[in-house]
This record gives C-alpha cells, sequence and structure tokens, in this order.
C-alpha cells in the first residue's frame, strides 16, 4: 500500500517510509460459553479483519467508543494476545506466528502503557527491584549498572532516585504512569502503544504526562500508537488517526484531514460531540442510540443502525474501506456526499 | 514540574547520574535489598496485632525449645497418692488423675502438638499453593485433575480421610504428618488458585508479559507475593484447626501414643474429670487457644503491615 503524504515532513520523518506496524486483515474473536444446543457457540467479534499500517516515527491515534475492539487491537499487535488469522508485522518482522526467541525480542522492541498505572505495577514490589528486574531478563547492561540504568530513566521521566524504593500504593497516579513509561523505555522499543495513557489520570496531570510523551517520541525516536477515547489527546499527540467501531477500522486520515474534513458519518458524529464546545460547532450532531454488541454486528455497514443517511444498501452490504484521497480511507458507501448531508444539516455555518 | 526539562539522555554518559548526580538524594548506592532492613527497624509503625502475636509465637516457641531443661517434673512420673490436686507450690497447675504434673505435661505435649501442626501446615501449605498457581496458570486438564481430585477428598470431612490413611499405614508420626497433609493441602489449593486467577487479571501480570518477564519469574516474584498475606492469613487459621486436628487423632489412638501425650489427648483424657478437677480440660484447651490466637494474630498483622499496600 503506498500512501503518499500530503501533510508537511515532521521532523521525525525518515528518508524511508518503513512501516512499524504492518496489519493485513486481523481478526481476534473471543468464544462465549455455549448457551444453544444446536450451533456453533456465539462469539464477540473484536477484531474483525483490520488492516492497517503505522510508520516509522509516525504517531497513529486510535479512537473509538469503549467497546470498539482498540485494546484488544493493542494486545494483538503485542501478541499479548494471539491473533485468530492475518498478519502482524512489527518492523518487518512477521509476529502473528513464532516461538519464544521470536517474542522475546518482540518484548524488547515494543511495549506498552497502560491505562491505570496502579493497577500496572505489582503493589508488592518496589519500583527499583521492579524496573530492574526488566532490564535483567532482557540482559541489558551488567549486574552492576543496572540500578544506574534505573535511575537513569527516572531520570528522565522526572523522577528522582528516592522512588527506587517506594511500593506503587505510595505514588500518585500521576508518578506512576511516569514509572509505567520509563519502565517501557527500559529496553529502548521502537514501537510505544499507550492505551488510555491519560483516562485514569486527573486533569491537571494529563497534560504533563502527554507533554512527556510527545518529549520522549522525539528523544527515543519513537513509533506510537495512542489509543483514546478523548478525541482532544488524539488530536495533541497524533499525526494519523484511525477510527474504530465494532472492530472495524471506518476511517483513517492525516490528522488535519480528519479533524477538518472527516467522511464517515461515524467520524462526524464523534467529532461533533467531542468538540460541541467549541464555538464553531454550535449543535451536537450525537449518533443515536447504544452501540449494537459486537457478538451480533448488524448485517451490511456496522453503523447503519445508528447512521442517520443510512440507505437500503447500507443494510445489506459491507462496504469495503476506500482511499478516497492520498492517506485517507473511508468506509463508507454515501463518503462522496456525508460530509456535505450531515453539515449542512446540522451546521449551516460550515 | 521543572525536572522534566532536564532529560537524562541529554547525559551522555548514563553513569554520571548515579555516582555523581544523585549523591545528594541517596547516601549509600541503593541496592534491591535496603527496604527489608528499613521495615525491620520500624518496629513501632508496627500494627499491634503483629507485636502482640508475635510475642505471643515467640513465647510459646522459647518455653518448648527450653522444656528438657525448665519442665519441673518428669511427664510421665505418676503419684497416684496426689490424684487430680488443685494448683499447689510444687505442682503450679496441680496434677492430673494419675497424678502427673500438668505443667510439666503441657510443656511436653506442646512440643508434640505445635511441632506436629507445624510440619503438617508447611507442607500442606507449600504444596497446595504451588500446585493451585500451576493449576490456575495451565488450566486444560490437569486443572480439572487436581480439582476433581480435591473435590473428592473435600467430599469426606478432614478427620475420616486422615483416619484412613492412618489406619492404613499404620499409626506413627510420619504416617500422622502425611495423613493431615494429604487431608489438608486441598483448602490452600483452592485458596491459591481462586487468588491466582484473580491476580492474573490484573493488569500488572500483563504488564510483566509485555516486559518479556518468564513465567517463572511472574509466579515467584509477582503472584507469590501477592497471594501471600491471604495464604498466610489462612495458615494461621487453619494453624489451630490442625492443632486440634491432632489432638483429636491422639485422642483415637491414631496419633500421639502414651506414654507420649500433646494438648489434644491431654484434654480428651481430662473429660471424664472435669467437674472435679476443671483445670484439667482448661488448661490444655488455654494453651492450644491462645498458640492459635497468637499465630492467627501474626497473621493478620502481617497482612495489614504497612507501606505495601497503602492504596486499596
Amino acid at each position: 500500500m503506498s500512501m503518499l503524504r500530503t501533510a508537511p515532513v515532521k521532523d521525525t520523518a525518515q528518508p524511508l517510509a518503513v512501516d512499524m506496524v504492518a496489519l493485513d486483515n486481523v481478526v481476534k474473536h473471543f468464544r462465549l460459553a455455549r448457551k444453544k444446543l444446536v450451533g456453533s457457540p456465539e462469539s464477540v467479534r473484536s477484531v474483525d479483519g483490520i488492516s492497517l499500517r503505522v510508520r516509522a516515527g509516525e504517531v497513529l491515534g486510535l479512537v473509538g467508543e469503549s467497546g470498539s475492539g482498540k485494546s484488544t487491537l493493542a494486545r494483538v499487535i503485542l501478541r499479548l494476545l494471539p491473533p485468530d488469522s492475518g498478519t502482524v508485522s512489527i518492523d518487518g518482522q512477521d509476529v502473528s506466528r513464532g516461538g519464544r526467541a521470536l517474542l522475546k525480542s518482540l518484548r524488547a522492541k515494543a511495549q506498552l502503557v497502560f491505562q491505570d498505572p496502579h493497577a500496572a505495577m505489582d503493589p508488592c514490589m518496589t519500583i527499583g527491584v521492579g524496573l530492574a528486574a526488566v532490564l535483567r531478563t532482557h540482559g541489558i547492561g551488567t549486574r552492576a549498572d543496572r540500578w544506574a540504568r534505573v535511575v537513569a530513566a527516572l531520570a528522565e521521566v522526572g523522577l528522582d532516585a528516592s522512588y527506587l524504593d517506594r511500593y506503587p500504593g505510595g505514588c500518585s497516579g500521576g508518578q506512576l504512569q511516569r514509572v509505567v513509561i520509563a519502565r517501557a523505555l527500559l529496553t529502548n522499543p521502537k514501537l510505544l502503544i499507550c492505551d488510555e495513557p491519560t483516562s485514569a489520570l486527573d486533569a491537571s496531570v494529563q497534560a504533563k504526562v502527554l507533554n512527556l510523551l510527545a518529549r520522549l517520541r522525539k528523544d527515543h525516536r519513537l513509533t506510537m500508537v495512542v489509543i483514546s477515547h478523548d478525541l482532544r489527546v488524539v488530536q495533541y499527540v497524533s499525526d494519523r488517526v484511525a477510527v474504530m467501531y465494532l472492530g472495524q477500522i471506518v476511517e483513517t486520515a492525516d490528522r488535519e484531514d480528519l479533524f477538518q474534513g472527516s467522511l464517515h458519518p461515524y467520524t462526524i458524529a464523534l467529532l461533533s460531540a467531542a468538540l460541541a464546545t467549541d464555538e464553531k460547532h454550535p449543535e451536537q450532531l450525537v449518533a443515536a442510540g447504544e452501540p449494537p454488541s459486537p457478538i451480533n454486528p448488524p448485517a451490511g455497514c456496522r453503523f447503519n443502525s445508528r447512521c442517520p443517511l443510512a440507505t437500503e444498501q447500507c443494510r445489506t452490504e459491507m462496504p469495503a474501506l476506500l482511499e478516497v484521497a492520498p492517506g485517507h480511507e473511508v468506509r463508507c458507501h454515501r463518503w462522496t456526499e456525508s460530509r456535505a448531508l450531515l453539515i449542512q444539516t446540522q451546521e449551516p455555518t460550515m | 514540574m521543572s525536572r522534566v526539562d532536564n532529560p537524562a539522555v541529554d547525559n551522555p554518559a548514563v553513569d554520571n547520574t548515579a555516582s555523581g548526580a544523585l549523591d545528594g538524594v541517596l547516601d549509600p548506592a541503593p541496592s534491591p535489598g535496603a527496604p527489608r532492613i528499613r521495615g525491620l527497624r520500624r518496629l513501632r509503625a508496627w500494627p499491634w496485632s503483629l507485636r502482640v502475636g508475635l510475642f505471643g509465637v515467640l513465647a510459646v516457641v522459647l518455653v518448648l525449645l527450653a522444656t528438657p531443661w525448665s519442665a519441673p517434673f518428669d511427664p510421665a512420673l505418676q503419684d497416684l497418692s496426689n490424684r487430680l490436686a488443685p494448683p499447689s507450690g510444687a505442682h503450679w497447675l496441680g496434677t492430673d488423675q494419675l497424678g502427673r504434673d500438668v505443667m510439666s505435661r503441657l510443656m511436653w505435649g506442646g512440643r508434640f502438638s505445635v511441632t506436629i501442626a507445624a510440619i503438617t501446615l508447611t507442607i500442606s501449605a507449600v504444596f497446595g499453593t504451588l500446585l493451585g498457581i500451576v493449576c490456575a496458570r495451565s488450566k486444560g486438564v490437569l486443572d480439572e485433575f487436581v480439582m476433581r481430585v480435591s473435590d473428592v477428598l473435600l467430599a469426606f470431612p478432614e478427620m475420616i480421610v486422615a483416619m484412613f490413611l492412618v489406619s492404613i499405614l499404620g499409626a506413627g508420626y510420619g504416617t500422622l504428618i502425611l495423613a493431615l497433609a494429604v487431608a489438608g493441602w486441598t483448602p490452600f489449593a483452592r485458596l491459591a488458585r481462586a487468588l491466582t486467577l484473580e491476580i492474573n487479571s490484573r493488569d500488572f501480570i500483563e504488564a510483566a508479559e509485555s516486559l518479556g518477564f518468564s513465567r517463572t519469574f511472574i509466579i515467584l516474584r509477582h503472584l507469590l507475593p501477592n497471594a501471600f498475606s491471604p495464604l498466610l492469613a489462612h495458615a494461621s487459621v487453619r494453624f489451630g484447626h490442625t492443632l486440634i486436628t491432632v489432638g483429636a487423632l491422639s485422642f483415637l489412638g491414631l496419633g500421639v501414643a502414651p506414654p507420649d501425650s500433646d494438648w489434644g489427648s491431654m484434654l480428651a483424657d481430662g473429660l471424664p474429670y472435669m467437674s472435679r478437677a476443671a483445670g484439667l480440660v482448661i488448661y490444655p484447651g488455654l494453651a492450644i487457644f491462645l498458640t492459635a490466637l497468637a499465630v492467627t494474630l501474626t497473621g493478620r498483622g502481617i497482612n495489614v503491615r504497612p507501606g505495601r499496600q497503602g492504596r486499596g
């Protein structure tokens, strides 16, 4: 898939646009306990045929409602969950199948930052011991200088050496999220996946953590996938944005393209809901009702039950993910007119 | 936070950060063992239950260790002219139905009771816990098999299982311990399995996996420490139970056999004389109760030790 970027070249852009993450038709379903005697057991279609590229040095924002499969996708990328089908490549290496040696190198290459830092740290282990163990596991440094490396890693996220002997219970959420980030960077990963990195934090701390991530991204030349349901977070950190709905990607675009010219009705609804306080968006266009269950997603377009533009075609035929402009993909039958129709009815000013 | 603007990556020499720049923060080179030593020093910060419990456990252990030298009488020495005597200067806790010194018998009996209970409990706790953790992490056939075996064992009262085994294998201390351990591992396996399943679902186990930690490391350094407090609390409760079970088996002639005796068999022996010399029942009962209480308090105290779980 060759996607030429029209957006201005970023400072972290590399001469060769290598794909750090390449997903091809990745599927992950979770079987439910059998309820009926006949027929195959039902399954939750958390990730249902996702193809996605994240170029090296890029920050991809992954947005979607809860239950849309964002976190599952992150786990599949990191091979914390094996995909049912499809391939996952990290840095050009297929990691969807493979044994221990492959996993070990993947663990050093790709790391995860969690939503709730208190849950992500073992309450029975001091921060220093927990971080030093990462270095030992990957055979980084000598026995003597591991402790110094941990101190350096903590200093990098703005924490002093007094945190080494602390238990996570004695730290605040913001401090612990820094520790989690420092821990994730100990192995010098190329890819950092942040699963709702700020949503468990106080509003005052969120900005600091986001700034920290932005700085570390430059310093470490990181490729990042930032998962969030908070569009402002995504707008702040991402180069590109992918929108998920019920296990599928419905729209991907460069950040400006998406925030200024989104084409999928779901994205338009999401943006107008999130940016409703903005003066430019006086009225909200909220997708009506609750998202359908990922156990029995609607036939045709997954969004048809909530879409104001749904037609008969939308109810029977699943739209393909179309590249409608360089770097801009949409999964909608009516993408040519969606924006005009929705913005016109809702916002005469635009 | 101004420190954020001072990243250590700007320092090409990483070692500088530890050896020079941060000397003011920590005088000695910090080491992984440091917090444990400091925890012991902060005796006053310990909860009262831990202090009282540990004091009790230490007292019992010391008395029982010193028994061969400090017991006033031979526990088997009978004096039929002085049966069921009340407490006196010579016999501080009186004498039993055969005129034996109750205090000496308590001290010697405790050695049997406590030792057998402790060994039994250790074996069943270690074996049960490891089995439970392995079951929870492996799932599948092994888990199913072990849990069904434990179902069968749990279907019978512990006493019946122990009696059955002792009567097959023949009486003796080794058999007794084996029988009690076989009958007693199931609650530990079930508890450890449940705890493991719960801890496994928490983020830090996923974090450990994504950081590349080995299975052994996750079990030994993440699962065990986090499951330790509830397991210890359970073990401390089981200790009293085991003390009594040992005594009951002794009473039935399947445990500690005469001339040896333990608290349980003393209690049982004293029952017919309860109206004339209540002490024969009260003292061994009190010994079991207080020892079990001390162990339980210690277990509880360890559970609420500060610093570890500042947040729920």
